[in-house]
């Protein structure tokens, strides 16, 4: 091969090197953004917040923090500047914690499951409306948890799940229910500042259907 | 003309240029990003439909959003699971408009993050998932 033709060959492979490259790093970025990424960590909790949650308006104590590894996670990963040194526990029992998580312009919420843990964040105003739906999680064994956050006046939340229908009363401005594997869950319902809200609610581990 | 030197040191830089983009950043572990344009109620949604990464991971971090106003009318849910086995990793979760779950500590390098939605029809739903290994 001469030497221009090595060249060429050398500027071929260089070129194709710069397009992969791009491509690649394109394909990296990804077209979506998660929501609450790069927003600021809130510093101290909001007082849309409190007048929302009266749990928000108590001391904190130790009984209120996240569990250390769980609570690196999600500061690491920072959605709308949830701040979990803020945190309060609303609802502890031997298998799950639902704590509220005070972040900028919104509050999140958390339900411990295993090591890990379900998160959702809503906008404060939201949350004073009254307008938040109820998170599901499956349990071992096939149960289904069915579990949220509400302002304060909400006393008590509905689950439709056919003969394991309950209604539970709520503790710190959250609810948490279990209904049994296999249970048809329906929805929830509750009434607070906007009225009677009720959400469908799904077995997350429901299968899917058919095409 | 080039020199050989010159045009072993152009392709070496090079190289690193293209690797360094190709593979995951250590520093921010790895990671994958995945949408679904009006995907159907109830159908899982992964990064083999549109996204920076379709493969098996140890995610130990899955969230889901949906793209449009959220307006609580629909329900995200999410689940990490192994394709080898059809089981999931841990049950899966659901919220309204967004919901994350953090996995703790995962080994297996075996798992796919996926994400549903369920409402009235078709919408667009995206996906975050992460890994610390």
């Amino acid at each position: 091969m001469t030497m221009l033709k090595r060249n060429i060959a050398i500027a071929l492979a260089a070129a194709a090197l710069v397009a992969v490259t791009a491509i690649a790093a394109t394909a990296q970025d990804g077209d979506s953004t998660p929501p609450g990424s790069g927003v600021p960590q809130a510093t101290t909790i909001e007082e849309a917040a409190k007048d929302a949650a009266a749990i928000l308006r108590t001391e904190r104590t130790a009984e209120d923090a996240v569990r250390t590894e769980l609570a690196e996670k999600i500061d690491e990963h920072g959605r709308f500047g949830v701040n979990t040194a803020l945190s309060r526990l609303a609802i502890g029992t031997i298998s799950n914690s639902l704590y509220l998580l005070p972040a900028t312009g919104h509050v999140c919420a958390a339900l411990t499951l295993g090591e890990g843990a379900s998160m959702s964040c809503v906008p404060t105003d939201e949350l004073a409306a009254g307008n938040v739906g109820p998170g599901m999680a499956g349990l071992p064994g096939g149960a289904i948890a069915i579990w949220g956050i509400v302002p304060d006046g909400v006393d008590s939340v509905t689950v439709a799940a056919g003969p394991h229908s309950t209604e539970v009363e709520t503790q710190g401005n959250a609810y948490l229910a279990v209904v049994p594997a296999g249970a048809a869950v329906e929805t929830a319902t509750y009434t607070g500042p906007s009225g009677r809200m009720e959400y469908a609610i799904h077995d997350p581990a429901a299968p899917e259907p058919e095409r | 003309m080039l020199k050989r030197k010159t045009r072993v040191a152009l392709l070496c830089a090079l190289a690193t240029i293209a690797t360094g983009a190709i593979a995951p950043t250590q520093a921010d572990a790895f990671v994958s990003y995945y949408n679904c344009t009006l995907k159907p109620v109830g159908l899982w949604c992964d990064g083999r439909a549109n996204g920076s990464f379709d493969g098996l991971h140890s995610w130990d971090f899955n969230e889901g959003w949906y793209d449009g106003s959220w307006d609580s009318s629909v329900l995200v849910c999410e689940h990490v699971w192994k394709p080898a086995s059809g089981n999931e990793l841990q049950s899966g979760t659901c919220d309204y408009n967004h919901v994350a779950h953090y996995y703790g500590n995962v080994q297996c390098a075996c798992y796919e993050a996926e994400v549903r939605q369920y409402s009235t029809g078709n919408r667009s739903i995206s996906g975050y998932a992460d890994a610390a290994f």
